[in-house]
């Protein structure tokens, strides 16, 4: 259980992130999970999907918020606009899709036939005479605000979100969103996963470098050396406190290189721990890859509350945490490339990529469960926090004013 | 155009490549995960000197224009990504510091979330 006074720190508003120890209530308060699900879920811009993913007019997602309960449907309009409404028929509340994707015509509930257009408007309900006063224009779907950034599309649960979506992700900028919003980036494969664990702790084990040398010590320690790697943080960003920059160590002998490794980077790039010998295709990336400094690999990029967002040359890694409860959640990642391979070696190139990037998620994913049983209870009641851990702090922060009432010093 | 690759001679492999040819990537996964260290090994040490040359035979096809009677072949090179590891961080078939691999569920498209 929280308690009550381990819940507000650090000072809010003014992003003194300190060098105390935190307290660990947040991962398994249940009255702080309603405040995350209340102050949180329902007011952050959520990442929901890919634009590209729903061209047509008809098509359309459903994404489920689990811990609210809430499932949103997202369809492309005739108007080629994109709509987010409750999957909600408001005939008596009926689910109007059920599968995740499709195309539909109409959104028309298997209940009682009640029919909506693509932008939410109720055009037929079957025997309409039967009822009382039935007003077609006061049963219009009700909305959920939507809108698209880099390519991929985010709703916001609020009545009125208090920031648009532009605004929400101002440290990132146009230039990630023309980057990122290239048509030719295309999903290639991706896992999902439940834990044990309260939904930060997932977040958490992403956004420093500090646990690199050890918790990758059979995979990729030394080709990644924590000591290579830059937190930052962005304290007036609503959407985007902080990140991490990694970069391969300037001695090259240092880590493991494989015979596999190296033969397989003759034929692609997807492994991100190997220096290729060919290099993905991507179009643009000015101001957004750090492709000055010869050593860079990745940038990531909490997109908060729960996205951690890996852009390199050639690839973009997206990493999803959805909770359950404050004790279970969802884990996803996807992956996004530029070319579809052509060849055999392309094709051995990304296998081994897929590899030994998922064995890599494999330890990453390995802590969380131990840490909140841990944190359950009661053998640890505070962490402690260095100075490559400070991309913790700032989410910490951000999530405490979130929780009390969203100001951020100098945000829009 | 340049000269067609033949097959390379690959009869001391036959057993290996029947085998670790299976079709995806999660069943070599599996196929890992049963065998011996020994068998991971002896497995790898046969494949690893004739890899660069499979590669270079199986390359030359476009993907959809590979012999079908090269399936296994394709799969059991594919393996040997699943083996690399294991055989070279780990001397065993198991990864100790990371989560059951089983647990991760392959997803089919962003959208996926396993409840069509």
């Amino acid at each position: 259980m929280g308690k009550a006074e381990n819940l507000a720190l650090p000072e809010i508003g003014s992003h003194a992130l300190g060098t105390g120890k935190l307290p660990v209530d947040h991962y398994v308060s249940p009255q702080f999970f309603e405040l995350e699900k209340k102050h949180i879920f329902r007011k952050s811009w959520l990442l929901v999907g890919r634009a590209s993913d729903l061209k047509e007019p008809g098509d359309y997602q459903n994404f489920l918020v689990d811990t609210l309960g809430v499932s949103v449907v997202v369809v492309r309009g005739r108007d080629q606009q994109l709509r987010a409404f409750y999957n909600a028929c408001t005939h008596r509340g009926s689910r109007l899709v059920n599968s995740s994707t499709g195309n539909t015509r109409a959104l028309v509930c298997s209940f009682h036939g009640w029919s909506f257009s693509l932008d939410g408007a109720l055009i037929n309900a079957p025997d309409a005479a039967l009822f009382a006063d039935l007003d077609p224009a006061q049963e219009h779907l009700k909305s959920i605000s939507v809108d698209v950034w880099g390519g991929f599309i985010f709703i916001n649960l609020a009545e009125q979100p208090e920031w648009t979506l532009q605004q929400y992700l101002m440290p990132l900028g146009d230039a990630f969103d023309r980057y990122l919003g290239n048509k030719d980036w295309s999903w290639s494969f991706g896992w999902r996963a439940n834990f044990r664990a309260n939904w930060k702790l997932l977040v958490d084990a992403q956004i420093e470098g500090y646990h690199v040398d050890m918790t990758h010590r059979k995979t990729i320690a030394g080709t990644v050396p924590g000591s290579s790697t830059a937190a930052y943080f962005f304290p007036e960003s609503v959407g985007v406190p902080c990140g991490v920059s990694a970069y391969r160590p300037e001695d090259s002998s240092r880590g493991v290189q494989t015979p596999l490794n190296l033969l397989s980077a003759k034929y692609g790039a997807t492994s991100i721990y190997t220096k290729p010998e060919r290099t993905f295709a991507a179009e643009g990336g000015e101001g957004v890859l750090k492709e000055d400094h010869p050593l860079w690999i990745f940038d990531n990029y909490l997109l908060f509350p729960n996205i951690v967002l890996f852009v390199q040359k050639g690839q973009i890694i997206i990493q999803r945490t959805l909770p359950i409860s404050a004790d279970e959640c969802i884990w996803e990642v996807d992956f996004y490339h530029t070319e579809k391979p052509a060849s055999f070696g392309h094709i051995f190139n990304m296998e081994q990529g897929v590899i030994q990037i998922r064995d890599v998620l494999s330890e990453d994913l390995y802590t969380a469960e131990g840490i909140h049983a841990n944190f359950k209870c009661g053998a640890i009641t505070h962490v402690n926090l260095n100075k490559q851990e400070v991309p913790l702090r700032a989410y910490y922060n951000r999530l405490l004013s979130a929780v009390q009432g969203g100001k951020v010093k100098g945000a829009p | 155009m340049s000269t067609a690759i033949p097959r390379p001679e690959l009869s001391a492999l036959e057993a290996h490549i029947a085998a670790w040819g299976l079709p995806t990537t999660e069943h070599r996964l599996s196929k890992r995960l049963s065998s011996s260290m020994d068998e991971v090994r002896a497995f790898y040490d046969a494949m690893l000197p004739k890899l660069p040359e499979v590669i270079d035979y199986l390359n030359q096809f476009p993907l959809d224009g590979i012999p079908k009677n090269d399936n296994p072949l394709v799969w059991a090179t594919l393996a040997m990504c699943e083996v690399d590891n294991a055989v070279n961080k780990w001397n065993r078939v198991v990864l100790d510091t990371g989560i059951d691999i089983r647990r991760m569920i392959p997803k089919t498209s962003f959208s996926d979330r396993g409840y069509e």
